[in-house]
């Protein structure tokens, strides 16, 4: 568990879902983030022609829809739980109501947009070896 | 007196001319100032290694004018360029934010003035400061989906011409300049730079960029492409 995601815990609804289900598509405005609790969460691109990528695979502790919220983009990628999860949802604007202001709650962002970004490099080396 | 490299060069941040068009830099007076007393501005050439892939992080360069590519290797040795910088755009934040190894090198392809910020004075700034932390932020998810769209063109990508055609097309989209004969790119890259940011060989990219030319989709004149079939291009692009 993150410290963000314990701060900002009274804050989340908890849900559990199935494996199968969409938390949101590509194109969406973000309406808040997912704090994945437990299970696995697909994180996936797709072309014009339908084909579809998988772009990494989100586990407990991570929080999907944070570089979007945070920098007011629409997602660039869909989320699909891949076996059943427990996720906390937090609104948009309940979300960075808590974190404005706060150096702290912001460096845990920091931390976690970090990794997220050191993910996708992963990723591009991992394709790139493939080729 | 002529500046070094004909750079126009900004000293102190809170007199920065173009501090307000620049993400990172955007700041209120108190938070610039903040950045200003830690920063250490240095000029630098074409070629110069800021960081190395793998090498434990001294802090941040704020890249201020010049441009820099970011690269990475993959386990054989391939080299993969995730993206190349621009004025403006803060390099090895998420490094010096973990703690952890550059993900990446960072070398100038052009000319440039970085300012410098030691990781224990940046850690310090976002420790005391919200809003440095929101601009550092927004930059780390730039970076984000920065390598998002590249990870989808190097991923579905059917063909090596579709990853090169929409490569010109992000570039037009950037920064092309409509005239007469199309739309112009100035391309500081060469050939093998363009072909390790689609993954390719460099003998693949010449090729293509003689038979975008021989088809009159391109024209390319010392350093200059010019796109003069955009079309064409958007036809080849599946994603």
């Amino acid at each position: 568990m993150t410290s963000i995601a314990d701060t900002l815990s009274e804050h989340e609804t908890y849900e559990r879902y199935g494996a199968g289900r969409v938390l949101f598509r590509e194109g969406d405005e973000p309406r808040g983030v997912y704090v994945v609790h437990s299970g696995q969460v697909d994180l996936v691109f797709s072309g014009k022609n339908g084909s579809a990528k998988p772009l990494r695979v989100a586990e407990d502790g991570q929080i999907l829809g944070l570089s979007c919220v945070v920098s007011h983009r629409r997602h660039d990628c869909s989320a699909t739980t891949k076996t059943s999860c427990e996720l906390g949802f937090i609104d948009r604007d309940t979300f960075l109501a808590q974190i404005d202001h706060s150096p702290s709650v912001w460096f845990s962002v920091l931390q976690l947009l970090s990794q997220d970004v050191n993910s996708c490099y992963d990723c591009m080396r991992s394709i790139t070896a493939a080729k | 007196m002529p500046s070094p490299y004909n750079l126009d060069i900004h000293n102190t941040c809170t007199e920065c001319t173009v501090r307000a068009e620049r993400l990172f830099c955007n700041m209120s007076a108190s938070s610039i100032s903040a950045v200003d007393s830690i920063k250490f501005t240095g000029v630098y050439p074409k070629g110069s290694l800021l960081f190395v892939e793998g090498e434990m992080p001294r802090g941040i360069f704020i890249l201020c004018s010049g441009r820099a590519k970011l690269t990475t290797s993959s386990t054989e040795g391939k080299t993969l360029i995730v993206k190349i910088a621009e004025p403006g755009e803060v390099l090895g934040a998420s490094a010096t934010i973990l703690g952890k190894p550059y993900e990446v090198s960072a070398e100038t392809i052009e000319p440039a003035q970085l300012n410098f910020i030691k990781r224990d004075d940046f850690l310090k700034l976002l420790g005391a400061n919200a809003e440095a932390c929101m601009h550092t932020a927004q930059q780390l998810s730039e970076k984000y989906h920065s390598a998002q769209r590249e990870i989808r063109s190097l991923g579905l990508s059917q063909t090596t011409s579709e990853k090169l055609a929409k490569l010109l097309l992000d570039w037009c989209a950037r920064g092309g300049e409509e005239t007469a004969k199309g739309i112009r790119l100035k391309v500081l890259l060469t050939h093998e730079e363009i072909a390790q940011m689609i993954g390719t060989t460099r003998e693949t990219v010449t090729r293509l960029l003689s038979d975008f030319k021989r088809k009159k989709i391109i024209d390319v004149k010392g350093s200059s492409v010019f796109v003069m079939e955009k079309a064409s291009l958007e036809t080849m692009v599946s994603i």
